[in-house]
């Protein structure tokens, strides 16, 4: 119980760095559609972290809309205006 | 440049160390917790319990028993917000819709990605159907529900559009007003089962509930608790099945709507320059 506990804690805490480190590089890249998949990356990773904190319905609604909807708007988003961001 | 970057750097790493320290310290007590709290209690003792059926959901899930009945007016009003921002959507792109283009097979063949690409998007859209409708007709069984499960169909159009085209969903019948009839049939299949009891009461002459699921101490109606001793949760199940065809064809419709052609807009800009002078 105990090393299930711990392992737990080490893969949230893996994971939400993970997150973190995507986010920044969803931030600084100019590229927008690189941009997105970073994005859609965090949002993986916090998936999973809904999955390990016992939240299977979050899960599913996070699944749909942060890895397919989500990214889909930011794409048409993209495609109508311009690909790279300016300085 | 350099110090901006150091500085969010510095930020960032700050702010990990300090929420990592709290963490550890158990500021927000022990994650994932592993004891209930008191009204987590009384969900898990009430949702399903086949000995006291005054406050039960007949719902072994007891998210979708919180969502859909104990706390049922805050997702009623939750889809209402979220179908007048799709209103909002459809009026934003008023437009007559472009002519369906009629393609020959050979253009099919060589418009959109790949012939892979569309061979894995066929067999995935077959797999996104079966994994969404289990996972909204089930919702009152396993995690899951309409919200969910129409989310999830919602991404089939989306690779059929990125894959293919858009003209190639017309061709398969996924129009805008279709999709819009669609919808409208979900929020009518919502509005029903929540006035369902009220209906049954008033021909059986009983008293009862808005939204009321299960039977209550002072209104004795309740809806079929199981079908072929299939567990079916009442009005979850049929909240679940509206949610989700409401939900899917939402999501679809705002993605066919923003998916028009810019060449589309800009015709209809320039006819209103025109008719305006």
């Amino acid at each position: 119980m105990m090393f299930e506990t711990i392992f737990v804690e080490v893969f949230l805490a893996l994971l939400s760095t993970v997150a973190l480190i995507f986010t920044y590089l969803a931030v600084v890249q100019k590229d927008l559609v690189k941009a997105i998949i970073f994005s859609s990356v965090e949002s993986a990773s916090y998936l999973l972290v809904f999955y390990l904190l016992m939240g299977p319905d979050w899960a599913l609604a996070y699944v749909a809309i942060g890895i397919g909807i989500y990214p889909a708007v930011a794409f048409f988003l993209v495609k109508k205006t311009e690909r790279y961001e300016s300085e | 440049m350099k110090a901006k970057t150091a500085v969010s750097l510095v930020v960032i790493i700050g702010s990990l160390l300090a929420i990592s320290y709290g963490i550890a310290a158990q500021a927000t007590g022990m994650i994932p917790q592993t004891d209930l709290r008191k009204l987590a209690e009384f969900y898990s003792n009430n949702t399903l319990n086949l000995n006291d059926k005054y406050l039960w959901a007949a719902s072994p899930e007891a998210v979708t028993a919180i969502v859909w009945d104990y706390r049922g007016f805050d997702t009623l009003f939750e889809t209402s917000v979220f179908f007048l921002a799709i209103i909002a959507c459809v009026a934003a792109f008023e437009v007559e819709m472009p002519a369906r283009i009629k393609s020959s097979p050979i253009e099919q063949r060589t418009q959109g990605l790949s012939i892979i690409v569309k061979v894995v998007t066929k067999i995935a859209g077959l797999i996104i159907i079966c994994v969404s409708a289990s996972v909204a007709l089930h919702g009152q069984l396993t995690p899951g529900g309409g919200f969910q499960g129409g989310a999830a169909l919602a991404v089939l159009p989306i690779l059929f559009i990125m894959a293919m085209s858009r003209f190639v969903l017309e061709e398969k019948n996924v129009s805008r007003n279709r999709m819009l009839v669609l919808r409208s049939l979900g929020l009518l299949g919502i509005g029903t089962t929540v006035i369902l009891p009220l209906i049954i009461g008033l021909v059986t002459h009983n008293p009862a509930y808005i939204m009321q699921n299960q039977i209550k101490p002072d209104a004795p109606i309740s809806l079929p608790s199981s079908i072929f001793d299939r567990m079916m949760g009442g009005s979850l199940w049929m909240l679940n099945l509206s949610e989700y065809l409401a939900v899917g064809a939402g999501f679809t419709l705002t993605f066919i709507l923003l998916s028009l052609p810019e060449s589309v807009f800009k015709k209809i800009l320039e006819g209103e320059r025109y008719s305006t002078h």
